[in-house]
């Protein structure tokens, strides 16, 4: 087989990342398959080199095809392009239970538009705990620039429970805004939390950015364990 | 030529029909696949395996590696019995939007006329 042709699945596989023990039989599947478009290729008369790289062109880039053949949940799934889905999922998409991205949807969740349980990013929508330049959390405690949430804590709030420089609520405090009912009129289980929250928002935001480190620093460890694989099977992939 | 958006969900359905004439390989499933579709639809190669892989979890294929006609040693994919039923399914779900898209997108106006009291 051409040098060509093992270099491509060579790379393929890098990217499939798969385990030893089903690796071969998917390399073995897609072998058959280029040298069979070779071998159509040049019963149509195209000669040997050009029949090459036809058929790894048709069959598409290493890394797409590669990241196609990946696991279907693995513990981590970096990804520079496409939908990265794993326990610990980083890429430009990212489905993981800690998922980092542009869009990130994941129990802990972080990126430019980040959803679910607890989520952290510039659009923040978590359904018990959202954090973010507009955050969102319709059960639970949002907490941010502009935010709206059962309990809203942040520059401009909307909540159940408003507390921020403008606050609008059913019972808000604020520098500004508006309450639909005194505060001492507020039930028993919000107050609680209220007052747990209002004397320690400085320690809420600690808090928030501890937790946006510590997923910050698992997600940069997955990507840095992720290029150094690939630098290690073939350094000539880690400059792509 | 249709958008890869459109077909989003609907290659597993192809790729089972297409083997519901027997068993195939990879190579020859993309071959009838793109003499079937006439131009219509052309299918990044690489991208059918993690499909055909996916199906194989799922228990629609059956997969076994025998020696092919080149001597090389190849894997052949078939239906199994979950895959005919959800192939069945899936046409008969097709046939229902097929009708639906044509009576409310492509051809409301004759429907109109069809259905109005003379």
């Amino acid at each position: 087989m051409s040098r060509a042709l093992d270099k491509y699945l060579d790379q393929v596989m890098i990217y499939a990342n798969r385990k030893p023990d089903d690796a071969p039989a998917i390399r073995a599947e897609l072998r058959d398959h280029l040298l069979t478009k070779v071998e159509d290729l040049k019963a149509q008369g195209i000669p040997p080199e050009d029949a090459v790289f036809q058929a790894i062109e048709d069959t598409g880039p290493a890394k797409k095809v590669g990241y196609g053949l990946r696991p279907r949940f693995p513990l981590i799934d970096v990804r520079q392009q496409g939908t990265a889905r794993g326990v610990i999922a980083v890429g430009p998409k990212a489905v993981g239970i800690i998922a980092c991205g542009g869009a990130a949807m994941g129990v802990v969740s972080y990126g430019g538009f980040a959803m679910g349980l607890l989520s952290v990013g510039g659009i923040a929508a978590g359904l018990l705990i959202g954090s973010g330049g507009i955050a969102f959390a319709p059960i639970g405690l949002a907490y941010g620039g502009l935010v709206l949430g059962m309990l809203a804590l942040g520059g401009m709030a909307f909540g159940l429970v408003a507390i921020g420089g403008t606050a609008v609520g059913f019972w808000a405090a604020g520098v500004s805004g508006w309450s639909a009912h005194p505060m001492a009129e507020i039930p028993e289980p919000f107050k609680t939390m209220m007052d747990t929250v209002q004397p320690h928002q400085a320690a809420a935001g600690m808090i928030f950015l501890g937790v946006f480190i510590l997923v910050f620093a698992l997600t940069q460890w997955a990507v840095w364990r992720e290029y150094r694989r690939i630098r290690i099977a073939d350094p000539t992939l880690a400059e792509a | 030529m249709l958008k890869k958006q459109t077909l989003d969900g609907n290659i597993e359905t192809i790729l089972l029909a297409i083997l519901r004439d027997g068993p195939s390989y990879g190579y020859q499933i993309i071959q009838d696949i793109n003499t079937r579709a006439n131009g219509l639809l052309r299918l990044g190669e690489g991208t059918v395996y993690p499909v055909l892989h996916r199906l194989e979890e799922k228990g629609l294929l059956a997969a076994t590696w025998r020696q092919g006609d080149t001597g090389r040693k190849r894997k052949y994919y078939r239906l199994s019995p979950k895959g005919k039923t959800a192939l069945a399914a899936n046409i008969e779900q097709w046939h229902g939007l097929t009708e639906l898209i044509l009576r409310v997108v492509i051809n409301p106006a004759r429907q109109a006329v069809a259905s109005s009291p003379l």
